[in-house]
């Protein structure tokens, strides 16, 4: 029986985590990821899971570890944050190169210098080129489910998953949230896939070779391959997933936009914030509407050009910058509306870097301008002083 | 273990690869995976031996291999393992695998002793970095104060080094320095060499210089009306008021205004303390029971820099800072004040004790004593008050004797002592002395030194059952041959190259083996190439033994080392007979030298055929060679002493 809990972002992490049950993790604590080890380490040390929790000594031997314990044919699982995702970015590389199936829960903070332990998207977004599946999390719902999405994922096409949530918007913060149950789960995730790894002796294989010009592009092409079934695979078991949860879990979520004239785009915890305001501005006939990416690797171009076809204004919001172009979600978006035949108006908005809130007025403000035509080319900084 | 037995076994690491004709690491792995029958992991760190045998689409490892990234191949190995531990615990495995990584290059007291500090005794645990803590300089013998630089902590369960005397107490690791004076100098021997070699010492005094002044210059303040009010005090006159002071006065402010007071029941200390302050051109008056003064200017003074209330009381800082002759003064008055002397049956020379109320004056008395030259050991007493009791006699003893055994004799003094808990060591910033204090007793100790490398510490402190097998070429030889950690002094490398001003590497090589043994793991070894059946026979140990094991084994390299291919196992053997790489094992923390060299051949005869040392043969670098010798020679004894082999 499914059972509703008061739980934050990070105990919702650390439940899926309880019930996928990998036989190892590794980790590091970093703020505000620490919360969601600091969970699983209770589970550990009352023996509710069988996981060997390997207390590394730094992001990059955690990321060596849990690679290496994949690779040795296991489930294996970490997570966390802004400068220990930097430090482990050599291996970030390694795990996605060695086609291994890690789950991996970045709680998003800003990256240093200024040193800052607050919400925003640079982390993540700077390991988007990494061949790492990217699943966004609005709430501490989100985070559990996808969570258990990721797996199934990244077991079916042998490669890594990050799902994201909000430092301490999501992390931190309590809701409600449904669990299921653990024999629900267990049916869902089901058994990991059969695969070559180290601990068959039999039939011994040799993993990270030297591969020169000669064989590394082929490589990369086979990976770009996964990330292509990814793609095909993901739809597939979201429906699986929503089928039991009754959460929708499509490439996106289209909140109210079928006849929006303006519509906002934006993930994690903003669009929480955004839905609101849509609410609130609906009752006074005004047509908004929201359009929140879920999975932003791969990319789902197609979906997102179709859904954005009658819209005739858009605001993207960003939470992160790519210093000197276009920020990531603006940049896919108008990626996305290249091909289309309807061109709406886009209006790029930086917002919340480093934690800066974002209130309602200030979405019912971007709404306001796309609805009066607003719209040019200049970023617009949101809440900056 | 016989040749025809160990070459009958499988061979896993294929032929077919690509590493330079004459090189070492093929060798050292095949002989590696010889030792073990059970089936093997290996996971290896970016480097010659990665890249010469995995370039796609060959492969020469016949057993499970993994590469993952250049600094982490100890990581790494810690997530295969624990999944397989994982496994096991499910039975979902019930095969015994053996892990092993190939990788290149890349003192402690018990939890109720108290080392002093600028601040007085602190209790070990409390230490934090930044602190300030006294410390003898082992050159000049000087008191110092010197600064926690880091704080390490350790479990132990196992057994420790008690050393008890009448003035010493000291709890501590087998491992721990300890200071000895021996002929004329400090050096430092490992506590458990107390259990066999060496008799216990007594505690030497320290030099300690201290400032010189001639006159004390009270501070002014508003004065009241008709108040005299104090210029200049001479010093020595002021410090035994002091003395006197701090053990016996009292302030008192009332409507008849700022009264001074010592309180001295004796007719002879009365005068004596009006002798004193007539010197300083005091006007004081005698009352039955005590000698009396006012001063609005002094009792501020008082109250500021000694303390108005008993329990506040101490000797001030700056006082502490002055030379010896002076300290002496404030030293005599205080102890005529607070001290008292006894003498016991039998013995000669009276023993002395001070007594106080005051924590501050208690702490700053004993770094009075110490910086006087005596000893002393300090107790609490029921009613809270703290009783010094000084020794003047017992410091002028500092004979030990070095006595010649082969077999272990402990003395009544020095046994070991089972001891289950934590131990700490602060890491000071110079000296590695610390003053400690343990039941009372104080005495002078050492402390211990740095710990690196993240990667195989982190692993080698989790526990994992790995071996990690080092094979030193020294130097980064895959990118290029530059300098590494484990360079030696002197070589030419690709960023230490031999040019006009700079001749090659002038720092010596980490020491490996000894700083992955203070990481308390089972198993250490050194081991080199030719001498197969040594290292077989420690890749054997370092298999079966439960937990991390770690052999550093010399592979010489022929680019790097500029020799040619075929030198290679010669040259391994010119390394160990000139005593440049010994061949030795610590196992459980217990040395044990495998190849004794009593006739060691010059060091040069090593160097000679290695291009990397072809420039030291000139008479311009002549000396680096004599430097090169003498440190070998150096290292060559320590390790002597550490494996108990004189």
């Amino acid at each position: 029986m499914a059972k509703t809990v008061p739980f934050t972002g990070a105990q919702a992490a650390a439940y899926a985590m309880k019930q996928i049950n990998p036989e190892v993790v590794a980790a590091y604590p970093i703020t505000p990821q620490t919360s969601i080890m600091e969970e699983f380490s209770q589970y550990v040390a009352d023996g509710d899971v069988d996981t060997e929790f390997i207390r590394v000594e730094s992001e990059h031997s955690a990321m060596s570890a849990t690679s290496g314990a994949s690779a040795a044919g296991v489930r294996a699982m970490t997570a966390t944050s802004s400068a220990g995702l930097a430090l482990m970015f050599e291996i970030v590389g390694v795990t996605s190169g060695l086609r291994l199936p890690v789950v991996m829960n970045i709680v998003n903070r800003a990256l240093s210098a200024p040193i800052n332990i607050h919400c925003d998207h640079n982390d993540s977004m700077a390991c988007r080129d990494s061949s790492w599946i990217q699943i966004y999390s609005e709430n501490a719902q989100e985070v559990y489910e996808n969570t258990l999405l990721a797996l199934r994922l990244a077991e079916k096409v042998l490669l890594p998953v990050m799902v994201m949530q909000d430092g301490f918007i999501t992390s931190h913060s309590v809701e409600n949230v449904t669990l299921q149950d653990d024999n629900t789960v267990k049916k869902f995730i089901g058994n990991p896939p059969e695969r070559p790894h180290l601990l068959d002796i039999e039939k011994p294989i040799t993993i990270g070779p030297l591969q020169l010009f000669d064989y590394y592009f082929e490589t990369k092409r086979q990976q770009a391959d996964a990330m292509e079934q990814a793609y095909k695979e993901y739809p597939k078991l979201a429906k699986e997933l929503s089928d039991i949860t009754g959460t929708n879990h499509g490439f996106f979520e289209k909140y109210r936009l079928d006849d929006a004239e303006a519509a906002v785009i934006t993930l994690n915890s903003t669009a929480g914030t955004a839905k609101a305001v849509i609410d609130k501005m609906r009752e006074k006939g005004k047509k908004v509407g929201l359009l929140k990416l879920r999975l932003f690797r791969p990319f789902p171009y197609k979906e997102i050009a179709k859904a954005l076809e009658k819209i005739k204004s858009i605001a993207v919001l960003d939470r992160s910058e790519s210093y000197g172009a276009n920020p990531p979600i603006l940049a896919e978006i108008k990626n996305a509306l290249f091909d289309s035949s309807s061109k709406p108006s886009v209006q790029s908005c930086i917002f919340g870097l480093g934690g800066r809130d974002i209130w309602e007025k200030d979405i019912e403000k971007v709404f306001d301008d796309l609805l009066a035509g607003k719209i040019n080319s200049t970023t617009k900084y949101i809440g900056l002083r | 273990m016989d040749i025809k037995e160990l070459m009958s076994k499988p061979v896993r690491l294929a032929p077919g690869h690509r590493s330079c004709a004459g090189c070492a690491f093929p060798i050292i792995v095949r002989n590696v995976l010889r030792a073990s029958d059970k089936p093997v992991v290996v996971a290896n760190a970016t480097g010659c031996l990665e890249v010469t045998t995995t370039i796609y689409p060959f492969t020469s490892w016949k057993v499970p291999f993994i590469h993952s990234a250049f600094e982490n191949a100890a990581a790494t190995l810690s997530g295969v393992e624990r999944a397989y531990m994982a496994l096991r615990k499910k039975g979902q495995i019930k095969k015994e695998i053996k892990f092993v990584a190939f990788g290149g290059d890349g003192g402690c007291y018990s939890d109720d002793t108290e080392i002093f500090t600028e601040k007085g005794f602190v209790n070990v645990k409390k230490l934090k970095v930044g602190d300030k803590i006294w410390s003898v300089n082992p050159n000049s013998n000087e008191l110092e104060i010197t600064v926690a630089e880091k704080m390490f902590k350790y479990k132990v369960d196992g057994n420790m080094v008690r050393v008890k005397t009448r003035f010493m107490d000291y709890f501590v690791t087998p491992d721990h320095n300890v200071p000895m004076w021996y002929k004329g100098k400090w050096k430092f021997i490992h506590a458990r060499d107390l259990l066999t070699r060496y008799k216990t010492m007594s505690l030497r005094s320290f030099l300690w210089t201290g400032k010189k002044i001639k006159y004390y210059y009270p501070h002014k303040i508003k004065q009241i009306k008709n108040q005299k009010v104090y210029n200049k005090f001479p010093i020595r006159s002021w410090l035994r008021f002091l003395g006197w002071f701090i053990a016996e006065g009292t302030l008192y402010k009332s409507k008849s205004g700022y009264l001074i007071r010592i309180y001295q029941s004796n007719k002879k200390g009365r005068n004596e303390i009006l002798k004193i302050l007539k010197e300083l051109g005091i006007n004081a008056f005698e009352c039955s029971r005590s000698v009396d003064f006012h001063s609005k200017q002094i009792y501020y003074i008082l109250h500021q820099e000694v303390g108005k209330y008993s329990k506040e009381r101490r000797i001030p800082r700056w006082i502490l800072q002055l030379e010896k002759s002076l300290l002496k003064e404030i030293y005599i008055t205080l102890m005529k004040g607070d001290g008292s002397s006894s003498v016991q049956k039998g013995r000669s020379n009276p023993h002395l004790r001070y007594i106080t109320s005051s924590e501050r004056l208690m702490n700053t008395f004993v770094e009075l004593v110490f910086k006087l030259g005596f000893n002393c050991q300090v107790s609490k007493r029921k009613d809270g008050c703290y009783s010094v009791g000084i020794s003047t006699i017992h410091l002028k003893h500092i004979i030990y004797s070095r006595r010649n055994i082969y077999k272990k004799q402990g003395t009544k003094q020095v046994k070991e002592e089972k001891y289950k808990g934590f131990v700490y060591c602060p890491q000071l910033k110079k000296n590695h002395t610390v003053i400690i204090k343990r039941n009372n007793k104080i005495c002078l100790n050492g402390n211990s030194y740095d710990i690196g490398l993240q990667s195989i510490s982190g692993t080698l402190e989790r526990g994992h059952d790995i071996l990690y097998v080092c094979y030193d070429n020294e130097a980064y030889a895959n990118t290029g041959v530059q300098r590494s950690s484990a360079t030696p002094f002197g070589a030419s490398t690709t960023t230490t190259p031999y040019g006009k001003v700079h001749p090659g590497k002038e720092t010596h090589r980490k020491d490996l083996t000894k700083l992955i043994a203070a990481h308390n793991i089972p198993y250490v070894a050194q081991a080199a190439v030719h001498n197969w059946q040594d290292l077989v026979m420690k890749a054997k140990k370092g298999f079966e033994v439960d937990g991390p094991a770690f052999i550093n084994v010399l592979s010489p390299c022929i680019p790097g080392w500029k020799i040619k291919p075929d030198e290679t196992i010669d040259i391994s053997k010119k390394a160990v007979m000139s005593r440049f790489w010994p061949l030795f094992e610590i196992e459980n923390g217990e040395y044990n030298l495998n190849f004794r060299v009593d006739s060691p051949i010059p060091v040069e005869e090593f160097l000679k055929p290695q291009g990397r040392f072809k420039h030291l043969f000139t008479p311009e670098n002549r000396h680096i060679i004599d430097k090169i010798q003498s440190h070998v020679d150096k290292e060559w004894d320590k390790l002597l002493k550490l494996c108990n082999e004189l």
